[in-house]
């Protein structure tokens, strides 16, 4: 059991945490997602922020009528990489989003009433809360704010939910069938025909163009910080192995010393 | 066992020290105390759990600055716990960070921890004079898994709520008592606000008084005196080392090489340990698919895997109980076995059965997990690179065979039979390797092979050395 075998025991222990990273399956039907490529995986994964602005832009289109984004705060858009007019700022963009949307709240009167959104708010939820979102669908629609991290597989997995609709499949009422998860309670959200759909910025919308987007932008709700992990997982690292060199050779140098102070005096005396 | 008098010249240090002689304590046991000079690197686990622990105690206490145990709902359906975690993540300055190194650390801890206990059960390190510092530590390895699982417990997503109702549930197992320990646990009938506010009180308490425990496992230690990779005593002053600045050195070698792959894990892969679906608020409905986090998982696999009831003579053990019993049974037998264990030798390294059995047992554990990560009742899966290692072939997608209840009850079989059995008995029938007369004497050839030569050639040089 020498430093060898440390590192073959260590290795080995790596495999086995490896274990879980075998293709993600789904639990009902062991349909097993494929791996896309991201621009945000690998070590220097990062945003492409073109692709944000479409997947709020898709989020906005297909998503928001029925699901909310309850811990994204409109100030956080600002961070999107926005093309800006002469003097405008990110938050000026982020500003004008929030202010699109209803937000509701009690008055001075005592009423509930809605008011323009603020930076400081979060996306509503057009269905109001749990409850009415159950009487109205039988089952309320999850909040996506942190889907991307709460389905194994990620990202990919939900860009294989997206894609997974066929409604050519016979299904009971109320009911749609997904490849991922064969009786889903949530529609397709993609319309028969899109022909005359398209984004902002001309990018062909195709089908595929923007589940990936949209994807791409839910990763985003749920790891909004990934950049900044990525960028101090690099200096971090780098400066953990710059240690590690170090402190060996430095152990080396000392290990040397001791052995030949071990060898013409001996160590401490044992207590006896 | 510190000296009379300060070894300080410092006129500061010197004046602390003579009222109140703390700071040569650790200067005796730093410099004076003596260790033996051949620890090897799996040595170096011990003074990495202690650091995770500080790290644990720091990043929790701010993330307590910023976390509410409220199971009160939004108008998201949002609770107040789990959104004050996504609000530390996303609004406080650095909290991310500060909720994975801790979320992370969690899993690292337990891997350090892992390390050492399992370097102590091949190097003998629990046999006399260590059994009460072992003991020490089995009680540290329960605290743990106790303050791991409330932790879990707080983030109140699916998997918390889950296992907050699972966990609390066993202790009904216990006859009589055990629906008042229920609710004492619970505060209530139900898993809920009372429930995740004590929680919360005990994973900031349980913490600390932890920190006590291992206080008392390294006064014990220094007591007692380390074991080392020949499980012989120190025998004179050729044997010994000081720990500093030898051990230092060794220990920040190794301490970075682990927090390079801990910092790496924090950075690229902060949620590849845990469950995924744990990051969904919960609404109280119990997931198909309950699963602990990784390391209560052969523990949870000894819990499931009682699906029948015993009947002695009338007398009804339901599976429930005998799954409470076992999984009880698994960590009790911890504690008793430097009294299991008969082999006068400590170190595998001379008792070529017992290394056999050591890595039977290491084996079982994996298995364990695995079982207690899959679904009971179901075909046992084994995934392609454990299949790589074990069976030295590997199938596309893992391969099946036999069922989870099958591989569960045979591996926990072993697992206390490895206690019970293997323990005693090869103490009284294994023919163990000539041990060296002492740590300095020429150590004997590795155990790994290899040294056929070398063997011959020791064995030229001393008549000790292989009796087998």
């Amino acid at each position: 059991m020498r430093f060898g075998t440390l590192i073959k025991t260590l290795s080995a222990a790596a495999a086995l945490m490896a274990l879980t990273a075998a293709p993600a399956q789904t639990e009902e039907t062991g349909y097993s997602i494929d791996s896309q490529s991201w621009t945000f995986t690998g070590p220097l994964g990062h945003y492409d922020e073109r692709q944000l602005q479409r997947g709020l832009y898709i989020y906005q289109t297909r998503c928001q009528a029925c699901h909310s984004l309850g811990l994204v705060r409109f100030s956080s858009l600002g961070e999107l990489g926005w093309e800006l007019l002469e003097g405008q700022t990110g938050e000026d963009v982020a500003k004008a989003i929030a202010s699109n949307y209803e937000i509701p709240y009690i008055n001075d009167d005592g009423e509930n009433d809605t008011r323009p959104g603020v930076l400081n708010d979060t996306f509503p939820w057009a269905l109001g809360n749990p409850k009415r979102a159950t009487a109205t669908y039988g089952k309320s629609p999850p909040d996506l704010s942190t889907m991307a991290r709460s389905r194994i597989g990620g990202a990919d997995y939900i860009y294989a939910l997206l894609t997974g609709y066929d409604d050519a499949h016979e299904q009971p009422e109320g009911a749609y069938y997904n490849k991922v998860m064969p009786v889903i309670s949530m529609p397709n959200p993609w319309p028969a025909d899109m022909s005359d759909f398209e984004y902002p910025d001309g990018t062909v919308a195709t089908l595929e163009q923007q589940a990936r987007d949209v994807t791409a932008f839910l990763n985003w709700t749920a790891d909004p910080y990934l950049e900044a992990r990525h960028k101090w997982g690099i200096v971090v690292v780098l400066y953990m192995l710059a240690l590690t060199i170090v402190s060996f050779f430095a152990y080396r140098i000392v290990a040397a010393q001791v052995h030949s102070r071990l060898e013409a005096e001996g160590g401490p005396e044992p207590d006896h | 066992m510190a000296g009379s008098r300060s070894p300080f010249t410092n006129p500061f240090l010197k004046g602390f020290d003579e009222r109140l002689p703390i700071l040569r304590a650790v200067h005796y046991s730093m410099t004076k105390h003596a260790y033996p000079k051949n620890l090897n690197y799996w040595w170096n686990f011990g003074s990495i759990s202690g650091i995770m622990l500080l790290v644990m105690i720091v990043t929790g206490l701010f993330l307590a600055m910023h976390y509410k145990p409220s199971v009160q709902e939004d108008t998201y359906g949002i609770n107040q716990a789990f959104r004050s975690v996504e609000h530390i993540m996303r609004d406080v300055k650095g909290g991310m960070f500060l909720r994975y190194i801790h979320s992370v650390g969690a899993s690292f801890f337990f891997i350090a921890v892992i390390f050492h206990l399992f370097r102590s059960l091949y190097y003998g390190s629990y046999k006399a004079p260590r059994e009460l510092l072992w003991i020490l530590g089995c009680v540290i390895l329960i605290l743990m898994m106790a303050i791991a699982f409330l932790g879990y417990s707080l983030v109140w997503g699916v998997m918390s709520f889950a296992a907050a109702e699972v966990i609390t549930q066993v202790f009904t197992a216990i006859p009589v008592l055990g629906d008042d320990i229920l609710m004492l646990l619970r505060g209530g009938e139900d898993v809920d606000d009372a429930l995740l506010n004590r929680f919360f009180a005990l994973h900031f308490l349980l913490p600390f008084i932890l920190a006590g425990v291992v206080i008392l496992h390294i006064l014990t230690l220094q007591t007692v005196g380390s074991n080392n990779p020949l499980g012989v005593d120190i025998k004179s002053k050729k044997d010994t080392v000081s720990f500093h600045p030898y051990y230092t050195f060794k220990d920040i070698f190794g301490l970075s090489v682990f927090f390079t792959i801990y910092m790496a894990v924090v950075a690229w892969a902060p949620e590849r340990l845990a469950e995924a679906i744990n990051n969904q608020p919960t609404d109280y409905n119990l997931p198909s698919h309950i699963v602990p986090e990784w390391y209560l998982l052969p523990f949870y696999a000894i819990l499931k895997v009682f699906t029948w009831d015993l009947n002695i003579f009338g007398l009804v053990i339901t599976g429930k109980q005998l799954g409470a019993l076992a999984m009880g049974g698994s960590l009790g037998i911890l504690f008793l076995l430097p009294w299991l264990d008969t082999s006068p030798v400590r170190s595998a390294r001379f008792r070529p059965l017992y290394r056999m059995a050591f890595w039977g047992f290491v084996l079982t554990c994996v298995i364990l997990a695995l079982v207690g990560a899959q679904t009971s009742g179901e075909a046992f899966f084994i995934p392609t690179p454990l299949g790589r290692i074990l069976l030295g072939f590997e199938a596309e997608n893992g391969f099946v065979w036999g069922s989870t209840q099958q591989w569960g009850v045979l591996f926990m079989l072993y697992y206390f039979a490895f206690f019970i059995v293997l323990m005693p008995v090869l103490g009284l029938f294994e023919r163990t390797r000539t041990l060296p007369a002492s740590i300095s004497e020429p150590v004997l050839p590795s155990s790994q092979g290899g040294g056929a030569v070398a063997a011959a050639a020791a064995a030229a040089a001393k008549p000790m050395t292989k009796a087998d």
